[in-house]
């Protein structure tokens, strides 16, 4: 029950982009096409959960019993962009047909705030390895819905005709504010 | 570039928010009130101009390979003596920006000037170059922060306007977007005509 | 520089160590100013919801488990004695995130006041949760849980709701269930269990027909809640008593005022008090000079100041604070007594 509250919660209630406004940058960036978006919705799901589980890993078993708990930026930030190349020369050594999927997204993910926020947020919700893992999945699979639904309302506004100063990232903030009351829809709900 | 285009052009032509769209997260996630935006923005200010006073001190030490892993271990040291200093001594607004304020290592803006402008110039144009830049984000949080806070509650500063509830729906996510995409077009309107 | 292995692997060294240093640094100079500013707001928390104590509660605490959830206990004491209990609680009901929040009991298990250390709930409409006098609070404060329904007016219950958010005042009612629960297993534990309030119930010629210690009311002057029960007999009132809490030297004193009809005293009884021996203590004898000077006359009419200040009031000498509080309480319980004798 508990597992199934932090789902919902995390994909729905506070979704990570609509509620949390975390990982704006490829939400704006990325989302003007379905194909690309979920594709990067694949590859932020990929390196979520792995950094998740490094992240349990570093804070409970190295910065905690070494008492630098201040290091939790530093080290996070550090470890997420290393595991983000380290993903990248694995995936292209051992199965070319997914790297070519998911390569060119990779290196936006290092800055994308969502795998650092989602990682400073399990440690700040004392989740223990379990929660954090499935915490973390369902926030990307968040990310990836809202993303993926963007892209398709996207598709569609390209076709429109709007005044000048309109056009772009304008219209998509404001129909991301309309997406965002969709959502808030959900809250209550768990 | 004379010293005072240097300085400026952060705050109008280049300003990040309304111009060149980068560091979005904070600015929609921060931006309940004015003095939260105020808030956020001066921390970012804060470590944007360390960190490009410090890059651009130590940039002729730094192999060119290895330049932006050393850039990010920088930031994140200037992002975490914020976060204790303010954890320390501004306890309730750290609580309120909360994730936010380890999040400024991962905002574009910061490590985008380390690598286009503190790495070729010198400390002084760098320092400028920061401040420039820190104030132009600090006003676009604050703008937005002070529309929605009217809006929302019909209050700017904490100081009672309008009375009654406001629109409730502008201290809410969604009225972030939508307060941040219309004052994007204000913007553009202005500036187009110029 | 060049970018040779040496070179790197060394300049980022280098760099992380600096970077190391620099932060232990400032760890260590921001380390005591971050725990207190950290205990100074637990303290701030315990201030405004327990009675004025001299003890360091944060340090004095039990933990328990209520629902799995672990809930702290902090008690408040004055002169050793527990003047009441204060309550870290959570409920993970709130609409958008856990809530927690103190509640304070005092000693007598009413709820002295209640504050909200975290939450999240939505800006304008759950959030008032945190405000002063929002409803919710209302409902709880001065008042036992014992004596009310732990549901929201919605759900059949004795707690009003913030209008358009019932979840979250259904998830601060949770909170504050718990907090009951823990501060039950704490307190009573300490304690011995709560008197009977058949013992000091007015004895009269004529009995009730009514069960007064179950048809209590609770009536709320000022700021301030006191239980009143009442005795029937035919239809026909023949006394209110009212249950009035003041603060004496070392703790709160509990006392029992009755009515009758009128407004005239019929008795005083106190029921609690941690008065010292010899001296304020001798408000529990029968024939102390307080009670004295109130029974049989209507306080309305009485001049409610001590003798020495030209009052109508015998004080008991060598114990004004304890005095003061006595007449404090008496002069509570008359107003509530005017306010149910108005409602009726």
């Amino acid at each position: 029950m508990e597992y199934f509250f932090i789902i919902i919660g995390a994909i729905f209630v506070n979704n990570i982009i609509l509620a949390q406004f975390l990982g704006i940058c490829p939400f704006l960036g990325v989302s003007s096409k379905v194909g690309t978006s979920v594709g990067m919705g694949a590859a932020v799901t990929f390196v979520m959960a792995i950094a998740s589980i490094a992240a349990y890993l570093l804070q409970y078993y190295v910065l905690i019993p070494l008492g630098i708990g201040f290091m939790q930026t530093i080290v996070f930030i550090l470890v997420i962009a290393s595991l983000v190349q380290m993903v990248e020369i694995i995936l292209k050594k051992v199965s070319p047909p997914l790297y070519q999927a998911l390569g060119v997204f990779l290196p936006l993910i290092t800055t994308n705030c969502a795998v650092l926020g989602v990682a400073i947020l399990l440690v700040q919700k004392e989740f223990n390895m379990l929660e954090s893992v499935v915490f973390s999945i369902s926030n990307a699979i968040g990310f990836t819905l809202a993303i993926v639904l963007f892209a398709g309302l996207r598709e569609k506004l390209e076709l429109e005709d709007l005044p000048k100063a309109m056009r772009g990232v304008p219209v998509a903030l404001v129909t991301a504010g309309i997406l965002a009351m969709a959502f808030m829809g959900f809250s209550g709900l768990v | 570039m004379n010293k005072l285009a240097i300085f400026t052009k952060g705050i109008i032509r280049d300003n990040p928010v309304f111009v060149l769209l980068l560091g979005m997260c904070p600015t929609l996630g921060t931006t309940s009130s004015a003095v939260n935006g105020l808030g956020m923005g001066a921390a970012t200010m804060f470590v944007l101009v360390m960190s490009n006073i410090v890059i651009s001190s130590v940039k002729n030490f730094i192999p060119g390979k290895v330049r932006i892993p050393a850039f990010i271990v920088v930031i994140a040291s200037l992002v975490t003596v914020l976060q204790l200093c303010m954890e320390a001594y501004m306890g309730e607004l750290y609580k309120t920006l909360g994730v936010f304020i380890p999040l400024i290592v991962v905002n574009c803006i910061i490590l985008g000037r380390a690598e286009a402008f503190a790495s070729k110039n010198s400390i002084f144009d760098s320092a400028l170059d920061g401040l420039g830049i820190g104030i132009g984000f600090t006003l676009a949080l604050t703008a937005l922060g002070a529309v929605r806070e009217l809006l929302g509650t019909g209050a700017l500063f904490g100081h009672k306007f309008i009375e009654g509830d406001g629109i409730l729906l502008f201290v809410l996510a969604p009225g972030a977007f939508i307060a941040l995409g219309y004052l994007l077009v204000i913007f553009n309107k202005l500036t187009a005509k110029k | 520089m060049e970018s040779t292995l040496k070179n790197m692997i060394l300049t980022l060294l280098i760099i992380t160590l600096v970077s190391a240093g620099a932060l232990s640094m400032v760890f260590s100079m921001t380390k005591d100013a971050i725990e207190q500013s950290k205990s100074a707001k637990t303290l701030e928390a315990l201030e405004g919801v327990l009675l004025p104590f001299d003890n360091n509660p944060a340090t004095d605490t039990v933990t328990v488990e209520v629902n799995s959830l672990p809930i702290k206990v902090y008690t408040g004491r004055k002169g050793g004695a527990p003047v009441g209990y204060a309550v870290e609680t959570i409920t993970r009901k709130g609409y958008s995130g856990d809530i927690r929040m103190m509640v304070g009991f005092d000693a007598a298990g009413d709820i002295y006041n209640i504050e909200i250390l975290e939450h999240s709930e939505t800006p304008g409409l759950g959030s008032k949760i945190a405000d002063d006098n929002n409803p919710v609070l209302v409902s709880f404060k001065g008042r036992n849980p014992a004596d009310l329904v732990m549901k929201v007016t919605k759900d059949g219950g004795d707690i009003d709701v913030i209008t358009a958010s019932t979840i979250s005042s259904r998830a601060y009612t949770d909170a504050v269930e718990r907090a009951y629960t823990a501060y039950r297993t704490v307190a009573l534990g300490e304690e011995q269990a709560a008197p009977d309030i058949n013992d000091y119930l007015p004895v009269t010629e004529q009995m009730p027909d009514n069960s007064p210690a179950d048809e209590a009311e609770v009536v709320a002057v000022g700021s301030k809640n006191y239980r009143v029960y009442h005795g029937v007999r035919d239809g026909e009132l023949l006394w209110v008593a009212v249950e009035s809490v003041s603060e004496g030297y070392n703790a709160l004193i509990r006392m029992l005022v009755s009515f009758y009809p009128d407004g005239t005293v019929f008795d005083i009884s106190v029921i609690e008090h941690m008065e010292s021996e010899d001296y304020g203590a001798v408000i529990e004898d029968s024939d102390n000079p307080l009670r004295a000077s109130f029974v049989g006359r209507n306080p309305g009419d009485m001049k409610l100041l001590f003798r020495y200040e030209g009052g109508e009031v015998d004080g008991i000498s060598g114990s004004s604070i304890t005095s003061q509080a006595y007449m404090d309480a008496v002069q509570g319980a008359y107003k509530a007594f005017g306010e149910y004798m108005s409602n009726r």
